[in-house]
């Protein structure tokens, strides 16, 4: 069930789709708000998403084969050549994921929690190769991004500017795995790759 | 933790410039993984990330003839598509000169796709991760199989062609008379491709798309195909098809009843008779029929035939020879020589015959019988055999009707599968009618 939040900035009540969201954009006033002990504080506006035509939209939801996902959250980051959205998405059974979706170019991806150990930023050359958990994948983007706009929910706290660095790695069987590098913080992310023909609404 | 100012997170999109060689007008449909703009008037490459700088110029090109022209929009597979860039590819083989031209289309929702145009047919084709679940080569033979995504392909051809017109936006950098090789899987309506081009491989799932969808998607008059193209499935409603598969399950059932009800029943007796049954007629000895309902079969065999024939009319007596239940026409024949070196024969030595009585009791079959040799131009007039033998079984089961329910559902299947044949023989090129 979800829960009822009012926004503290215009008093529009905002539900709250996902079980511990850290960060909420309210739809109505776009002020970004902390989630802290069941209660929102506000922290200023969120940077306004240009809305170019999108293949997934807020609180709709969509079906991927068998699998159906409901976006409730959106990140945008730029990437200097261009810009890609990453949704924060919501399974039927309650899983957490996120979609990051670059025109056409779509990838489903949830953290890997135990610790993988990977080699440092520098380490890594586009092209390059890279075995994880005894599977080979190779480097096919390295990039540093920025955290333009979001809306939504999200499981974390995020500014508008914030910069890290990330390399995409593809496996077999469209196997998608990403890190990303943050001051001395490194996340692992680990997915397929979709087509986007075969996303259909639900 | 930054405050958030309200900002618009990504700049306003430039809609159109000048070129930097020629000043030519050039609008901007593609997305922000345009690398490459080339200029429909002078050539020239402009690179999209660096200030529209001039890369390199395609010289001397010459605009073919093209269905589409970029800027048209159409809605393809539920998405609404922009056609941004176009090039054209050219194959030769054996002399001869093969063309098709692909369309560089973007849709905001789904990105980048690839509509290929050859002969009047269409393909939308996309890039895709799925590799081969096994290894492929970018040369394998013809008709080699692999999976990807769980549909079996085979290859349909492995070429190089070579890169003769560029217009418009690219996601790459394209250069003059680049050759790319390439291989071409089919499982119809789709298509399978890998291009390989200088160090990158990228592959490709497309899918055959016909001219009247096209037609209605741009709403442009489009030709109709006259050839099979690779991956062109074979239209026909799908009642028709159904209807063909159905009546060939159904045939192969009633094939297989057949073979399940027929029965060449139990013996009941057998007799031997002379050369009276030449010279007047023979009568067998009684046997007994205790099923009248049953169908029963008199097998005649005449065993000294030999390069001759002959005609036998069987009569079911009962047992005082008073009453004549059924007549039964049977004739044999049979011939044998060398001809070449090779023997022959035809024919054969015996025939059977079937027969119902309506009581049970003792019956006995009288036999008449004539017949010759070979030709009748010089017919023996004391023409006779030694002896004839007759054999009686009773329960015999012939499931005529279920032969010919499986003649009369085969023929409604054929028809469906000739087309099919006839159609991968020209997917193919293996249609002589096309030589």
């Amino acid at each position: 069930m979800p829960v009822s939040l009012t926004c503290p900035s215009c008093g529009n009540v905002i539900n709250q789709m996902t079980r511990s969201p850290q960060m909420l954009v309210c739809p109505a006033c776009n002020s970004t708000h902390l989630l802290n002990s069941g209660r929102l504080e506000d922290v200023g506006k969120s940077a306004i998403l240009t809305d170019f035509p999108s293949i997934f939209e807020l609180h709709h939801t969509f079906r991927h084969k068998d699998w159906k996902f409901t976006p409730v959250g959106r990140v945008r980051y730029d990437y200097g050549d261009g810009w890609w959205d990453e949704w924060f998405v919501r399974s039927d059974n309650g899983k957490e994921s996120w979609v990051s979706v670059d025109e056409g170019e779509i990838a489903i991806e949830a953290l890997v929690q135990k610790g993988v150990k990977v080699p440092s930023f520098d380490e890594l050359k586009v092209g390059g190769s890279l075995i994880i958990n005894r599977i080979k994948m190779k480097v096919i983007e390295k990039n540093s991004c920025t955290m333009v706009g979001a809306e939504g929910e999200l499981p974390f706290k995020i500014a508008p500017n914030e910069t890290y660095n990330y390399v995409d790695l593809l496996g077999p069987k469209r196997l998608s795995f990403t890190i990303e590098y943050q001051n001395d913080a490194i996340d692992c992310y680990k997915g397929v790759w979709i087509d986007p023909f075969d996303i259909t609404r639900a | 933790m930054n405050r958030m100012k309200p900002s618009n997170s990504t700049p306003a999109r430039l809609k159109s410039l000048k070129c930097t060689q020629c000043g030519g007008a050039i609008s901007i449909r593609g997305g922000h993984n345009v690398r490459t703009i080339v200029c429909q008037y002078c050539g020239a490459c402009l690179d999209s990330k660096n200030e529209f700088a001039v890369l390199h110029r395609f010289i001397n090109q010459k605009r073919p003839f093209m269905p589409l022209a970029i800027g048209a929009r159409g809605k393809l597979k539920n998405v609404e598509f922009t056609v941004i860039g176009v090039l054209q590819y050219e194959q030769r083989e054996d002399g001869e000169v093969y063309r098709w031209l692909e369309y560089l289309m973007f849709s905001y929702t789904h990105g980048y796709v690839y509509l290929c145009y050859e002969d009047g047919h269409w393909v939308l084709m996309h890039e895709v991760k799925d590799l081969p679940e096994t290894d492929v080569e970018i040369v394998m033979p013809l008709k080699s199989k692999f999976e990807v995504r769980g549909h079996s392909f085979k290859v349909f051809e492995c070429a190089a062609a070579k890169l003769t017109y560029v217009e418009g936006e690219l996601t790459w950098q394209a250069k003059q008379n680049e050759t790319i090789r390439y291989l071409d899987a089919i499982c119809p309506p789709c298509l399978y491709s890998i291009e390989s081009r200088a160090s990158e491989i990228e592959y490709f799932w497309g899918e055959y798309i016909s001219h009247k969808e096209i037609s209605e998607a741009f709403k442009i008059e489009c030709i109709s195909p006259s050839t099979v193209f690779a991956c062109q499935p074979f239209n026909c409603s799908p009642l028709y098809k159904s209807m063909a598969h159905g009546s060939l399950i159904a045939s192969f059932l009633a094939l297989l009843m057949y073979f399940m009800v027929t029965s060449s029943g139990a013996y009941v007796a057998s007799d031997n008779l002379g050369d009276e049954v030449f010279k007047d007629s023979g009568t067998t000895s009684e046997f007994v029929i205790d099923s009248p309902g049953a169908l029963y079969s008199a097998t005649i065999r005449a065993n000294h035939l030999d390069n001759a024939w002959a005609f036998f009319d069987l009569r079911v007596l009962n047992a005082a020879e008073t009453e004549e239940f059924c007549a039964m026409p049977a004739e044999v024949s049979y011939y044998h020589g060398v001809e070449g070196g090779e023997s022959w024969s035809e024919g054969s030595r015996e025939e059977t015959v079937y027969f119902r009585v309506p009581e049970a009791g003792n019956y006995k079959i009288d036999i008449e019988g004539e017949g010759n040799r070979g030709e009748t131009n010089n017919p023996d007039p004391n023409f006779s055999l030694r002896s004839v033998s007759i054999e009686i079984r009773k329960g015999v089961r012939l499931g005529h009707h279920t032969l010919a329910w499986f003649f009369i559902s085969l023929l409604l299947a054929a028809p469906y599968f000739v087309r099919v044949y006839r159609f991968e023989k020209k997917r193919w090129g293996e249609d002589e009618d096309d030589d």
